[in-house]
């Protein structure tokens, strides 16, 4: 008996085709080599590419001079008093740990989900998260005013004066969650470029070029024993930072949860702050790759399908986040406690209350378009609407800092929050610094993965279905 | 072209007597129990109080089962695993049970001034304080018994409204596949279906779980109960597949491949569950508030603390260790009594959550029969109509555009 269904119909018809494929019909392995090695081992440099560099350059050196001037002055320089003792150090900290989520989230659990439409982007995100978490952890060392002395007041070190930090405090479980994270996201990217580098080694012309990338693929081969080793490798960094994901921004919730400060101390912080961290990340993704996808003529391989499926995952992660906000409002109201339904009054009503309309605007009624499809296959609107959640997720860590701090139980102690200048320009730092990063990672190696990419070709599959559906 | 496909079984029904066994066996139990459930109920000391609660606990187990199938159920037509295409039939008719599910809330209803403390005048409302009293008015217009009662019909309604379709256009793709196109409906109607689960279902929760303490809150409550349905809904399909799978067509079917995959999910949801409920202990512990610690003080006092400590070691830190072996998870004599021990678990976590709100001097933390006899009473009657259900339909899904995938020899999708 043949089986049933789906072997009469002509592709056109079958439901799965009706999504656009993976990878754009018509590329061989020698094309995909070609296509994404070119734009690193070329000897022509854009000139888009060297305006990028320069302009996000000088804006690092606002970041620096922001850093100088704290370094000599203190922190009094920025605009957090009493009550609010935390402002925007503390709010970019988390913006930024939280965009450093999608990559591994797309490398590690998407691996581990068996989503082949990660391949594309995995590299460039996790790239990305890379230099976010790099633009998050300044924050947490400058905020001490005193960087130099930060290690031991950060990090438990055994000294004769026998000054330990507080071990019951997450702020301590933060220096260890995220400069794990760091380190295992860092190996994970490593490991995965190590048989790119090797093909980079071998198609470089320059002598220079030839030792760099030769010393950094670690003599990689592509024998059967290295594909088997990687693969165990792979899997098994993937497994390590799944837990990871997870925990950063648990941790990161948990500075704020473990407080008794209403508008902080509330039990749903955690998973709605890895939803947010998530929601943020995939944002920040679409920000980076809609532009990069048309510049470079990565179309091919950063296809539709890529983009709506990140536009999905927002959604989801999105509406997690509402029902966040939602059960905050209910319980505020349901708990009877005059505390916290005062404190969401003046959350939504208050003096600061229309940067909470703002962040409802931006990461709850807009991103409802993402359920049209229409919408979720325009390049263009994905990309106002991925700087529209940033945007609202930006706002969600000001919102719950400040206008939690800013008037807690006694009035005689409330008070307000200003940034200063030095504030903003530390903030528009870090982007500077997070942009060079990347242009110069899209410069210097491969934004995605060639082999994986190869291995998604139909060519290399035995499945026939597969193939059909890939093309 | 030579393949080792196999080949889709030309009878997508599972063999009746294979499920006749089981369901007969379900209705003897539910019966039985129901038997002892009244006896108890009515001549044991503080049988009915006993009785109430025992009910209400395995009552939110066995609907958080349906629940459980049906946001797995749409979760899969959102993200089009493979490994839903073996539980699909399953979780369809897992989520079919909503019209049984209402009836047996009658017996909650009709004794609900008993279990719930914001009814003024109730036994329970005399037990409270004057502070517990005006926040229980505050929330009046919520918990209130008219509009308390009339929330339960709405929620079963939405959820039968969601499961039904989703069924019946399951069934309707075989028959007819290219007359609409399904994939496409499917995925909007799971969309939508998903949102409204998640609000009904912490509504509900609030309802029947959270308000038996007249005070507690927690805005984690609701995620807790979903990961713990999930966990349910999970090992009731693993279960039934491999008992499935000593006959044709789930024998043909069922892969390796697919088993270590919902093997894994399964994982994920006792690490979700255990994450949860960690979180929501940890914030509560370290702020170390009377209107919220209070709830976990009654839980880990005396006895209690034991039971704490059993969930610990069995709703996490076993099946965490066991189903880390990717050998295990493909191993049906390992998975079956695993998956059994987990509803187990979850039957004894619910009451831990449900029993200690009853603290009161003349109702010692005892243990009664009945927390076990109730869940098994609902149960069975459970396991009966979803095995009805089961025979009334193919167990596997003819048409699906991933079908043939399952078919090929694994090596080649690895």
């Amino acid at each position: 008996m043949a089986t049933r269904g789906l072997s009469d119909l002509p592709p056109s018809q079958r439901p799965y085709l009706a999504d656009p494929p993976v990878i754009a019909p018509g590329h061989t392995f020698a094309s995909v080599t070609e296509k994404i090695m070119r734009t690193v081992l070329t000897g022509r440099t854009p000139l888009g590419w060297i305006g990028g560099v320069l302009i996000a350059f000088g804006i690092v050196n606002i970041l620096m001079m922001a850093f100088g001037y704290l370094f000599w002055k203190g922190v009094g320089i920025w605009g957090i008093t009493v009550p609010v003792g935390w402002g925007f150090a503390i709010v970019n900290f988390v913006w930024w740990i939280g965009i450093g989520h999608a990559g591994t989230l797309i490398s590690a659990i998407l691996l581990l989900l068996k989503q082949s439409w990660r391949t594309s982007i995995n590299r460039a995100a996790e790239a990305m998260t890379l230099f976010a978490v790099m633009c998050a952890g300044m924050f947490p060392l400058v905020h001490t005013g005193r960087p130099w002395l930060a290690c031991y007041w950060l990090f438990p070190i055994p000294l004769t004066m026998g000054v330990w930090p507080q071990f019951r405090s997450p702020l301590i479980w933060d220096v260890f969650a995220v400069s794990t994270y760091f380190t295992v996201s860092l190996l994970f990217w490593f490991t995965g470029l190590i048989p790119d580098l090797a093909t980079l080694r071998d198609h470089a012309k320059y002598r220079i070029t030839q030792t760099i990338y030769g010393v950094l693929a670690m003599g990689w081969r592509g024998s059967a024993r290295h594909w088997a080793r990687y693969e165990t490798a792979y899997l098994l960094l993937a497994g390590l930072s799944t837990p990871l994901v997870l925990s950063v921004h648990t941790v990161v919730s948990w500075d704020f949860a473990v407080s008794v400060i209403p508008g902080w101390h509330t039990t749903i912080f955690p998973p709605y702050f890895v939803a947010g961290a998530i929601y943020s990340g995939f944002a920040m993704v679409l920000t980076l790759m809609i532009p990069i996808r048309a510049a470079y003529g990565m179309k091919d391989f950063i296809t539709m399908r890529h983009l709506q499926n990140m536009a999905k995952v927002m959604l989801a992660t999105g509406l997690i986040v509402a029902y966040g906000y939602f059960m905050e409002a209910f319980m505020a109201w349901y708990s009877g406690n005059r505390f916290e339904l005062y404190t969401f009054k003046n959350r939504a009503f208050g003096p600061m209350g229309y940067f909470y309309w703002m962040l409802i605007t931006c990461n709850i009624a807009l991103p409802q378009l993402l359920w049209l499809r229409g919408f979720r296959n325009s390049p263009v609107l994905l990309w106002m609407m991925s700087i529209i959640v940033n945007t609202g997720m930006w706002l969600e860590r000001f919102v719950i800092v400040v206008t939690s701090l800013h008037r807690d139980f006694l009035p005689s102690s409330w008070g307000t929050y200003k940034a200063t200048r030095w504030d903003y320009a530390t903030y528009i730092g870090t982007l500077g610094f997070f942009t060079m990063m990347f242009l110069l990672f899209i410069r210097v190696l491969p934004m995605i993965s060639i082999f994986e990419v190869r291995a998604l070709l139909p060519q290399s599959r035995i499945n026939s279905l597969a193939q059909e559906n890939l093309q | 072209m030579e393949t080792h496909a196999k080949r889709l079984p030309a009878e997508l029904n599972a063999p009746a007597w294979l499920l006749d066994r089981y369901q007969s066996r379900a209705l003897i139990v539910g019966g039985l129990f129901t038997i002892l459930l009244i006896i108890g109920a009515v001549i044991t000391p503080h049988g009915y109080d006993h009785f109430l609660s025992a009910y209400l606990a395995g009552y939110v187990l066995w609907v958080g089962a349906s629940l459980g199938c049906m946001a797995l159920l749409m979760v899969n037509h959102l993200s089009a695993g493979k490994w839903g295409l073996i539980i699909r039939r399953v979780l369809e008719s897992g989520a079919a049970q909503f019209p049984l599910m209402l009836i047996l809330f009658i017996p909650i209803a009709i004794g609900m001034s008993h279990l719930f403390p914001w009814i003024p005048g109730s036994v329970r409302w005399m037990q409270q304080n004057s502070d517990a009293h005006t926040i229980m008015q505050h929330k009046e217009m919520l918990l209130n018994k008219t509009f308390f009662l009339i929330r339960v019909p709405i929620y079963f309604f939405i959820w039968w409204a969601f499961s039904t379709t989703l069924r019946r256009w399951s069934i309707e793709r075989d028959r007819n596949p290219h007359g609409r196109d399904w994939q496409r409906i499917l995925e909007n109607l799971s969309g939508i279906g998903i949102v409204v689960y998640a609000i009904t279902m912490t509504f509900a929760i609030v309802d029947w779980i959270m308000s038996l303490d007249a005070i507690w809150f927690s805005t984690i409550y609701g995620l807790i109960y979903l990961a713990g349905q999930g966990l349910t809904a999970f090992s009731i399909c693993i279960i039934t597949v491999l008992l499935l799978s000593q006959e044709e067509p789930m024998r043909t079917m069922l892969r390796k491949t697919e088993m270590h995959d919902i093997g894994k999910l399964l994982f994920a949801f006792v690490m979700l569950y255990a994450y949860l409920s960690f979180s929501q202990w940890l914030i509560i512990w370290s702020a170390n508030m009377p209107d919220e610690a209070n709830w976990y003080l009654h839980r880990l006092a005396g006895n209690w603390i034991n039971l704490g400590r059993f969930l610990i070691l069995f709703e996490f830190a076993v099946p965490f260790a066991l189903l880390l072996s990717r050998r295990l998870k493909k191993q049906p004599a390992f998975m079956v009594p695993l998956c059994a021990f987990i509803i187990f678990v979850r039957m004894v976590d619910l009451y831990w959550m449900v029993e200690p709100n009853f603290i009161s001097t003349e109702r010692q933390i005892t243990f009664n029969w009945m927390y076990i006899a109730a869940p098994l009473a609902i149960g069975g009657f459970w396991i009966f109509s979803f095995i009805r259900d089961l025979k009334s339909r193919p167990v596997l899904v003819a048409y699906d555009p991933q079908m043939e995938e399952l078919l090929e020899p694994e090596h080649a999708t690895a």
